[in-house]
């Protein structure tokens, strides 16, 4: 189960058990072995609506009259939790609040009005714990797939779940490129997490995962990563075990000293909407037995687990000693293991708008600051000459290159092709931004306008947890 | 008298350029060499013809015949350049122009021979102390044997017969014999520092090639099983040999890198050597300076992508061991050393501003490079940091402690060294030097890529 441990506020500790009960089905299959799910299955159970008597001023919503144009609708289901909030029962009230949670974004402006409205403090107070719940989990939560479609497209269902995937205004979104040939597919997708979806649509289609690297959303086309081997997929995350490797010295000067080690190899993916600012380098294994009973854990040595390596990228390399198995032994019969990232839950977004026209225009947001220089259009190629501050740059500023955005007028985001200079002047670093105008718009081609340079500053973070599970791995 | 024979008799040198010819390169090492040859037999002593032959092979170059002045000028090519006087004389007195110009481009092989030629070494001792037989070894090296006491070397007794033997057969021979040990000096990379303690680098497994000793360390084999596909498959295998490269420092090689040609198991099978097998092929090795001012020796990766069914010992890897050597230098000095005084010195067109502060007896030489284009770790500022040396009256080198790592003020680059009077060098009197006088340098403004062959034998596979 993956966990967030709040770094700047404890108070939001936060579960997969509210994200993953979202929907009304049990939690996907996870596990291609058919290991059990280290994730509930089914939502937490939710307290019959009561209606404290004699509670002074608790707001509520309309329920079925239209509402007003400033007013959002709420079903029957979000009023009776909302009255919840108010409960005499501690529990009652907590659940409530995971309820709302779970409805996910489209809770948010009801519970703003609720807050808004109400003068119950108990109310208040849950309302918007369950706004910043929400506000992180679109973050760092899992995305919840639904789809189903008869006789589309390859690029149809990409672009489908291209939209289901959009949160907070983050982009997941993921191209086919060049891959129908005019064949169209059916699939039905029933409240899946983002990354059993997207194998789901590689397996109905026979596209394959295409990774671009940073914080570039996935894309799906016939040559990317094909990756039916042993994987685990817990929330927002997908660790994928790729080699075994057996790695033997030998001192020559002293043949007789031979050292032997086993590790393993992941490749693990967080999906492209979360801003991750340190991944790990190694995986703890929790339990790692062979065919003869053996335990291949290795001793936990000092250091073992400190390895990070910073930068938001939504897919990374990680590796597990192992130690030496039994000569006799042909397959870890069970293999488990965790790894935590840091991940953005908060960040101020940066905007420079009227691109094209920006000469030497300065924004700040998060305590960071960026100058746009010039701005050159030749062809399908837009480059941007900007500076930043140099302080707190710890990998000099590449990070945070990484992270910049050019949206045109409808947000869609024109591709990052790379990232030149680096180099610094009066404390300032100065760099060159290139990107790609064209793009796949609805499964056709476009040429993107650029209107304006995003760039979200994280301001807060979160350690987050991910444990995943494998069967029957070979060491032969 | 015919090429073979003259080859035979350079067969111990083991030393090409990379320009010269296919065929001289695949008679310099014996194809059937023994597998485990004793130290000793690395290589046998240089020999040298006779000054009758000479003169024959002289007096070819000006016969009709062209063959036959095409075979002296190989023949004068492979000569020892122990008859370099005697060529040079050769070329002095000719007025013909044809056989000055044929001479000289002769005479340049036999040069570049001599650049990478091991220094050798003539010792017979019976029941020796260490300590002798080190300072007669030292008498005879034009580079420094350091250390930092020589309490460890004991009590025992060496013995050795060794006629003009290359400089790391006679260590080897003696290595079984005392607790001498060899390391590259990361801050003075000018000398070699022995030491009693670590790894013993000269033991079976090393090899000597010219003016390198060859030593693997350690064998390192990794098998990879590919869990991707929907049935896990073997992917690869791979065996990564480690060597360490020793080399005389009157060498001044840059650039150590080597190139596996050949590595088979014991029934044959090749264990398909990387052809360029320097690890790093951007990695710099300077001689004990890689890439910085630490680190230690060379210590290069040859990667192997062996077959599934590979035996249990790599039976033979053969090679050349690369490296550059200055072939022209500029000699720098700068005297009249007074306490804080700032010098201004052109070392190979960079401007450099040198002060050199004493203290008891230790000196500490600070340098600033102006930033401009120059780059703190390329090649020409490593050279500089390597070539520099403070020389008392007696022309005795002082010992070396320490180099500061780079930083920089607003315009230069800052770097530096630090010297003391006080050490071991074998071979010389006192362990003092006197007062520095002079900073010197011998930068190299010209160099050349060499090649040396080497072979390896009966490494074990784990």
């Amino acid at each position: 189960m993956y966990r967030l441990h709040s770094i700047t506020t404890p108070l939001l500790i936060l579960t997969a058990c509210a994200c993953l009960a979202a929907g009304p089905t049990t939690a996907p299959t996870l596990a291609p072995t058919g290991a059990p799910s280290l994730l509930p299955s089914v939502a937490p159970p939710v307290a019959p609506s009561v209606s404290p008597t004699g509670t002074p001023a608790t707001a509520r919503i309309p329920v079925t009259a239209p509402a007003p144009a400033t007013m959002p609708t709420v079903s029957k289901e979000m009023q009776g939790a909302i009255d919840r909030l108010t409960d005499d029962d501690a529990n009652t009230r907590e659940a409530a609040q995971d309820q709302l949670v779970q409805m996910g974004p489209i809770a948010i402006d009801p519970l703003k009005q609720l807050i808004a409205a109400t003068t119950d403090i108990e109310q208040r107070t849950g309302a918007q714990a369950a706004i910043m719940r929400i506000e992180e989990m679109a973050m760092t939560g899992p995305t919840i797939i639904t789809m189903k479609m008869e006789n589309v497209t390859a690029e149809q269902i990409v672009a489908e779940f291209t939209r289901q995937a959009k949160v907070m205004g983050k982009s997941s979104d993921g191209e086919a490129d060049d891959v129908s040939g005019g064949k169209k597919y059916s699939i039905n997708i029933d409240h899946q997490l983002y990354w059993t979806a997207a194998r789901q649509i590689c397996k109905a289609t026979g596209l394959k995962i295409n990774l671009h690297g940073g914080n570039s959303p996935i894309g799906f086309s016939r040559g990317g990563m094909d990756l039916p081997g042993p994987y685990f997929i817990d929330g927002p995350f997908m660790i994928v075990a790729t080699t075994l490797s057996t790695n033997t010295d030998i001192e020559l000067a002293h043949p007789g000293n031979i050292n032997r080690n086993q590790n393993i190899q992941f490749v693990c993916f967080a999906e492209p909407k979360l801003q991750i600012g340190q991944r790990p380098n190694s995986v703890k294994l929790v339990e790692a037995t062979d065919d003869t009973g053996k335990s291949l854990v290795a001793a936990d040595t000092e250091g073992m687990y400190s390895g990070f390596t910073d930068g938001n990228q939504g897919y990374w390399d990680a590796n597990a000693m192992l130690n030496t198995p039994e000569p006799a032994a042909k397959k870890i019969v069970r293999l488990r293991g965790q790894l935590q990232v840091v991940a953005t839950t908060k960040t101020e977004t940066l905007e420079i708008p009227d691109l094209l026209k920006a000469k030497n225009v300065t924004r700040t947001a998060g305590g960071q600051s960026i100058t746009v220089n010039s701005v050159n259009v030749r062809g399908d190629e837009v480059t941007v000459n900007l500076s930043i501050l140099a302080s707190n740059m710890n990998d000099g500023g590449y990070q945070m290159m990484q992270s910049v955005r050019l949206v045109d007028a409808e947000g869609h985001y024109l591709q990052n092709n790379g990232v030149g200079g680096g180099g610094g002047m009066n404390g300032r670093l100065q760099f060159r931004l290139n990107f790609n105008r064209r793009s796949s718009v609805d499964g056709k081609d476009v040429v993107l306008q650029a209107d304006k340079l995003v760039l979200p500053v994280p301001t807060e973070t979160k350690v987050m947890d991910c444990n995943f599970e494998m069967k029957d791995l070979p060491l032969k | 008298m015919n090429c073979s024979r003259s080859l035979s008799l350079l067969a111990s040198l083991a030393i090409t350029t990379i320009a010269t010819s296919t065929r001289a390169q695949s008679s310099l090492i014996p194809p059937d060499a023994p597998a485990a040859a004793p130290a000793a037999k690395d290589s046998a002593p240089p020999s040298t013809r006779p000054a009758a032959d000479i003169e024959v092979l002289l007096k070819d170059m000006s016969s009709d015949d062209w063959k036959l002045r095409q075979q002296a000028a190989d023949a004068i090519g492979d000569l020892d350049p122990a008859m370099l006087p005697r060529l040079r004389k050769a070329i002095e007195a000719t007025t013909d122009v044809d056989l000055h110009s044929a001479l000289l481009t002769a005479v340049k092989r036999v040069e570049d021979k001599a650049m990478i030629m091991p220094s050798l070494v003539t010792l017979h001792l019976k029941d020796a102390a260490p300590l002798d037989a080190l300072n007669q070894l030292a008498a005879q090296l034009n580079f420094d044997l350091v250390a930092d006491s020589t309490d460890w070397l004991g009590e025992g007794k060496v013995n050795i017969d060794a006629d003009h033997l290359p400089f790391w057969t006679v260590m080897k021979m003696l290595s079984p014999q005392w607790p001498v040990k060899v390391v590259s000096m990361p801050t003075d990379p000018s000398r070699l520092s022995l030491v009693g303690t670590g790894n013993n680098l000269m033991n079976d497994r090393s090899t000597v090639a010219g003016s390198f000793l060859i030593c693997p360390t350690t064998l390192t084999t990794n098998a990879n099983i590919d869990l991707l596909p929907a049935v896990p498959e073997f992917k690869s295998r791979s065996y990564v040999l480690h060597v360490a490269v020793l080399a005389e420092p009157k060498l001044r090689a840059s650039r150590i890198s080597l190139a596996v040609k050949e590595a088979i198991d014991e029934n044959g099978k090749s264990l398909k050597p990387a052809e360029n097998a320097a690890g790093n092929p951007n990695a710099v090795f300077f001689n004990g300076m890689q890439g910085g001012t630490s680190g230690q020796q060379p210590a290069l990766q040859v990667r192997m992508s062996p077959p599934p069914d590979a035996g249990k010992t790599i039976a033979k890897m053969s090679g050349v061991v690369r490296c550059r050597v200055p072939t022209r230098t500029q000699h720098v000095e700068v005297g009249d050393l007074a306490d804080g005084k700032e010098h201004t010195v052109d070392l190979g067109g960079r401007q450099l501003k040198v002060t050199v502060t004493a203290t008891d007896k230790q000196y500490d030489v600070k340098i600033l490079m102006a930033m401009g284009n120059t780059n703190p770790n390329d090649e020409q500022s490593m050279a500089m940091l390597r070539d520099m040396n403070l020389i008392d009256a007696d022309g005795n080198s002082l010992y070396r402690r320490g180099i500061s790592p780079f930083g920089n003020n607003a315009r230069n680059w800052v770097f530096g060294a630090t010297f003391s009077r006080e050490g071991t060098a074998f071979g010389r009197k006192g362990k003092v030097t006197g007062e520095a006088v002079k900073l010197v340098w011998d930068v190299a403004v010209e160099t050349k890529d060499m090649e040396t062959p080497f072979e390896l034998v009966n490494i074990p596979i784990p």
